[in-house]
């Protein structure tokens, strides 16, 4: 009975409520004038059928390939890491969806940052959908806030279409590394050194509103920044869209600039808004409906964070006294904190006194490459400088040079210490490292 | 004395008919597949130029339903997946429509919305179920999957209608 209503119910929707789409008369005669010069209908060729069947051979090694997506495919840098090797987590999760199947592999954390590489399937007639990630770790009683970060496939910042929507991107969304980076306490985040277990989340947004793309790549190039005016009138148009209820995505299929770009984001806000939060904000505006929610578990035993041990201080010639308060060595980063200090004790430090402004960073046994820096005055007048680097390789100590602000990248890369500056240096030994397993 | 056999109708006959009896509601259903006037038009061209070469082949009505279903929503998935994305917007909203349209009441309205906004399987069963009152046996059929799959992707999509009209249908 209730299965009569419900037709009946189904059928006055939508014939009444679009009744405004009315059935062309003309149809049938118009297809009957056409078809009396009907085409011949063509026979499949053989080379035809032999190129249909190589596709099909070649899409199922790529198949194969792409749920071999570990995280060595993503972290190829670590080949060579023993200990890293050692650590990494076999999940082979499947998950499977009303727009698509996706698949957790593997994956590493390192006392900073979680590894993770998934594969998404989407079906073959679904529908794009935008998917976020949220990342939640615990270990013991403590809670783990990370920044997740896309590092492979075709990603926003803050998700990404199943199937890829992006031109030049379509098959993107089968072989996706994901590093997340360890936020909170301590001058350069927290290090995590017991088990972790992680709950990580998609959220699967699905768009409600009409998708559109940019008529025009961004303006401006590296070599010529675009104006003020120019980047008001490119925002402009995600505004404008959004006032028209439309979804608009720049030429790589990004979502942040419409989100970022929308009425209701209010820029005071911006250093507080998450990634993590996009996923409500974006379903608050009413473009889009959570329309499935995935979560996968899993725990991991962290590469050992190797450290310097105790603070090491030492003086500069110009009379500065540095104290490295925190040097951290995981797996392919190291992040230190200084705080730098004058030789009257209270003294109100500026960045005037400090010549230098930066430092460098060279390890013994493996290979540095700068990668982001900051200094800040702290209550007590002293100077704080926080940095980090890439690092490949296992090194058995790190030697900090204190160098002119911009030199940085020509010192690590040559790998030498400059004569000049040899007077000035600290050579820390690291310790912590972990036990090396036999070949 | 013997009755005059009535003369069997022509193609031409039988297929003006398909068209009168199945056009609007493709059209309909195609637009809730498609959110575009335009693409639903073609589409229901499509549909029927299709059946107009295969007019022969049908013994029967309820066969002849499934393939035309099956062949709208093929025609459906490959606009989907071809110009509509990269196209980009409707020519008409659904929201439009139920403006232009005397006024419609408003659990009309939000049904419409929602079966719109279902995933797109679930939408294909739903209309073919509800709106084309085909059997799960003609669903499987039109969309060549078998009919256990048809009834979870019914349930599915009753539980998410029942819970966006607030459980004023669509009861098990």
């Amino acid at each position: 009975m209730n299965e009569e209503k419900d037709r009946a119910f189904v059928h006055r929707a939508i014939d009444e409520g679009l009744s405004l789409l009315q059935p062309d008369p003309y149809l049938a005669q118009r297809i009957l004038a056409c078809e009396e010069e009907k085409p011949v209908a063509k026979k499949i060729s053989r080379s035809l059928v032999l190129a249909l069947a190589l596709v099909f051979a070649l899409t199922s090694i790529a198949f194969a390939a792409t749920y071999g997506f570990g995280i060595l495919n993503f972290h190829p840098e670590q080949a060579e890491n023993r200990a890293y090797l050692d650590h990494i987590v076999s999940i082979n999760e499947t998950w499977e969806g009303e727009s698509f199947t996706a698949a957790l592999h593997e994956a590493v954390f390192d006392g900073r940052k979680l590894s993770m590489t998934m594969s998404f399937f989407p079906g073959e007639d679904s529908d794009p959908v935008f998917v976020i990630p949220r990342i939640h770790g615990v270990s013991g009683e403590r809670e783990i806030q990370v920044s997740t970060q896309m590092s492979t496939g075709s990603f926003d910042e803050c998700g990404f279409w199943i199937p890829s929507i992006a031109p030049g991107h379509e098959d993107a969304c089968d072989q996706i590394g994901l590093d997340a980076t360890v936020e909170g306490d301590g001058e350069t985040g927290q290090v995590i050194r017991d088990i972790a277990a992680w709950e990580v989340t998609f959220d699967v947004l699905r768009p409600i509103w009409p998708i559109a793309f940019t008529k025009e790549d961004e303006p401006g190039t590296d070599e010529e920044p675009w104006t003020e005016k120019e980047y008001e009138e490119y925002d402009e148009q995600f505004r404008k869209a959004y006032l028209e209820k439309m979804i608009l995505l720049n030429r790589e299929a990004m979502l942040s600039p419409f989100a970022a770009a929308s009425p209701f984001y209010d820029v005071s806000m911006e250093e507080k808004m998450d990634y993590a939060d996009w996923s409500e904000e974006l379903l608050t505006r009413e473009a889009f409906t959570l329309s499935d929610r995935l979560v996968f578990r899993f725990s991991t035993d962290p590469l050992p964070v190797k450290t310097s041990g105790e603070n090491v201080e030492f003086d500069l010639p110009d009379g500065l006294h540095l104290e490295v308060t925190e040097l951290n060595v995981a797996a392919d980063e190291v992040s230190f904190a200084i705080r730098m200090t004058g030789k009257e004790p209270g003294k109100v430090l500026t960045m005037d006194d400090w010549r230098h402004r930066a430092f460098a960073v060279l390890a013994d046994g493996a290979v540095t490459e700068y990668l982001a820096s900051s200094c800040g005055q702290r209550e007590d007048g002293s100077l704080l400088y926080t940095g980090s680097c890439m690092i490949t390789g296992e090194p058995s100590s790190l030697t900090l040079v204190p160098v002119e602000a911009g030199e940085e990248q020509a010192i690590m890369k040559s790998g030498d210490v400059p004569e000049r500056l040899l007077g000035s240096v600290v050579t820390i030994e690291i310790e912590g490292a972990a036990p090396v397993p036999d070949p | 004395m013997q009755g005059l056999k009535a003369p069997e109708p022509s193609a031409e006959e039988s297929f003006t008919e398909i068209v009168e009896t199945y056009q609007a509601s493709l059209l309909r259903m195609c637009y809730l597949m498609l959110h575009d006037t335009g693409l639903a038009e073609d589409a229901v061209q499509e549909t029927m130029i299709k059946a107009y070469r295969s007019l022969s082949t049908f013994r029967n009505e309820s066969q002849l339903k499934t393939w035309l279903m099956s062949i709208a929503i093929n025609t459906c998935r490959d606009m989907r997946r071809g110009a509509w994305w990269k196209h980009i917007r409707c020519s008409v909203t659904l929201e439009e429509i139920h403006r232009a349209v005397p006024p419609a009441s408003d659990d009309v309205i939000a049904l419409n919305m929602e079966i719109a906004k279902l995933p797109s399987k679930l939408r294909e069963v739903v209309l073919l179920y509800y709106y084309q009152d085909m059997t799960t046996e003609q669903i499987a059929g039109a969309l060549n999957v078998a009919p256990s799959t048809v009834c979870v992707r019914l349930k599915k999509a009753r539980e998410k209608l029942r819970l966006a009209m607030k459980g004023e249908a669509f009861d098990e």
